[in-house]
């Protein structure tokens, strides 16, 4: 029997039997030839509701075919929200942080009205039209920064490691800042009708910090977060976290999104020897496959995958936007076959 | 009394340790007794840098580590610098190296640029977010020898891509050496796009970069 979109990926979420594998895009999707194709464009489609829910909503679930839409497509949200001053990517690229908010001497506080500024109502507003619109069909899910990402988006990234280093106790209150912003936003999707959420905690790779700095000040706020969200969670972390896989999955996460620089069948073995059953998401290669691979290399990636025990296919991380569109279709086409 | 050479160890160990107060002092120890020579900048400042991205490498430092030695490197440096004055050793090359535009993440390409410029090389740093024309642009002025392109965000490692046809577009791609490198930038994706290289590492991209130098100095030679 086929199952909508929406069934297989909760079902692969919970470790279910599904009609055949489940492929979705845990970190943005947008491509150009997406924003040709559905007429919702950047720069317009980071700060208009129905834009935005149109390129995600019609470009994901109708276009390239996945099981979950999401927004938004950048990580800049929060930290505008919070004051950070933000350089437009024009048609071409993603909004950027131009100045951090604070400075680390700073008391840094989560504004009360934190849900009403910036472009926070924007992807609020468009989740609730893609669950009106796709909502049978797919899962919905709202993306948010990991308490470390948008911490450190708060000073700026320089500053906070070497802060974390030499005077921890002073990025502790940005910490606690980034926990509460992510709850406010998660908890805000979920009553905008998104079925689940993706942390995206790229700042607390093992690239950036070391595998104890990720238990001491990336883990514990993500578990917190996690806690509070009453649907599924999908925490996404870019890099070689081999050695903090068993940390990430003790966060609570329902699924872990990865690169394909992780070694997923090591992972599902000690996940296995724990009882853990978080699922592995990934990890197909942006740069490597999905941009300039061809589709018959992109359904490959695909299976070869799917070999090595990934439970729900995703590319590793952001689609780059100037990936063909038949790529995007042939993630979807290599798990029919 | 320390001898030279222990006081040299003794700054790279500090260099390598993330010691800056103690960086500092024993640089002004080797001041203090008449001792500083141009090579210092190697056997001390560069040997603290080089094993300090060696242990990033092995995965025993992460970022916060080398940005502290590099605090400990600049802290020695500035000790030094009003006694290099005129002495500048020449430079093993000119590197102009940027963070590709659309990406305001620089931390990665930072860390490389310290390490390249700590290993004898003129580093031209045009920041982050850096369109192709301004690499074009400079390495043309500064008469580089490579030019070096990072990417923190699979969003913006596209465009990479234009530096290089820019380049080709100008008939001047074999001047240069192009190096990319970055977290989401691999040795395929580099072929792709049609750099020299792939640097996985800071430690690498001056490997590499030595390579293309001894390179281009043989082919001077057979010219």
């Amino acid at each position: 029997m086929s199952m909508t979109g929406r069934e297989r990926l909760l079902n692969a979420l919970a470790g279910k039997p599904t009609d055949r594998p489940s492929v979705i895009s845990a970190c943005q999707y947008a491509s150009y030839e997406l924003m040709d194709a559905t007429g919702a464009s950047w720069p317009e489609a980071h700060r208009d509701a129905e834009l935005m829910a149109t390129l995600s909503g019609k470009g994901g679930a109708e276009i390239i075919g996945l099981d979950a839409i999401r927004a938004p497509y950048c990580q800049t949200i929060e930290a505008e929200a919070l004051g950070a001053k933000i350089k437009s990517g024009g048609k071409t690229h993603i909004p950027s942080i131009a100045e951090h908010p604070c400075k680390l001497d700073d008391t840094p506080e989560c504004p009360a009205d934190f849900l009403e500024r910036g472009r926070v109502p924007v992807a609020l507003k468009a989740i609730s039209l893609m669950k009106e619109r796709y909502g049978d069909q797919v899962l919905v899910m709202g993306g948010i920064g990991g308490p470390f990402s948008i911490a450190n988006s708060m000073i700026g990234i320089t500053p906070f490691l070497k802060a974390m280093f030499k005077t921890p106790d002073k990025i502790k209150p940005f910490l606690e800042v980034g926990l509460e912003v992510a709850k406010k936003f998660g908890q805000a999707y979920i009553e905008a009708g998104a079925d689940a959420i993706v942390i995206e905690d790229m700042m607390a790779s093992l690239d950036m910090i070391s595998p104890k700095n990720f238990r001491t000040l990336a883990a514990p706020y993500e578990k917190e977060l996690i806690a509070s969200l009453d649907v599924p969670v999908i925490l996404h972390i870019c890099g070689k976290l081999d050695k903090v896989m068993l940390d990430i999955a003790e966060t609570g996460a329902t699924a872990i999104s990865v690169e394909s620089a992780v070694d997923v069948p090591a992972a599902k073995q000690a996940f296995a020897e724990k009882g853990y059953k978080t699922a592995i998401i990934g990890d197909i290669s942006p740069s490597g496959v999905l941009l300039s691979g061809t589709p018959e290399e992109v359904k490959e990636a695909v299976h070869d995958a799917l070999k090595r025990g990934v439970d729900i296919i995703s590319p590793g991380c952001a689609v780059a936007p100037s990936t063909p569109l038949a790529n995007l279709k042939a993630m979807v086409a290599g798990a029919l076959d | 009394m320390a001898t030279k050479e222990e006081l040299t160890h003794k700054l790279a160990q500090a260099i390598v340790d993330m010691e800056v107060d103690e960086a500092e002092a024993v640089a002004k120890a080797i001041t203090d007794a008449g001792w500083f020579s141009m090579d210092l900048l190697e056997k001390g400042i560069a040997a603290g840098m080089g094993q300090a991205s060696q242990y990033y490498e092995d995965g025993e430092y992460f970022i916060p580590e080398l940005l502290s030695c590099a605090d400990a490197a600049e802290a020695a440096t500035d000790v030094f610098r009003p006694y290099m004055q005129g002495q500048a050793p020449e430079p093993k090359g000119c590197v102009v190296i940027g963070a590709i535009c659309g990406d305001t993440h620089d931390i990665g390409k930072n860390i490389v640029a310290l390490v390249i410029q700590a290993a004898g090389y003129e580093v031209i740093d045009l920041g982050r977010d850096v369109p192709a024309q301004d690499f074009v642009a400079a390495a043309e002025r500064e008469q580089a020898d490579v030019i070096a392109i990072a990417s923190l965000m699979t969003t913006s490692m596209n465009h990479m891509a234009d530096v290089i046809q820019l380049l080709e577009k100008r008939g001047i791609r074999d001047r240069y050496g192009v190096v990319v490198g970055g977290k989401p930038i691999s040795a395929s994706f580099a072929r792709e796009i049609g750099a020299d290289r792939y640097a996985a590492s800071a430690g690498a991209a001056v490997r590499i970069i030595d390579e293309w130098m001894q390179a281009k100095k043989q082919m001077q030679v057979a010219e």
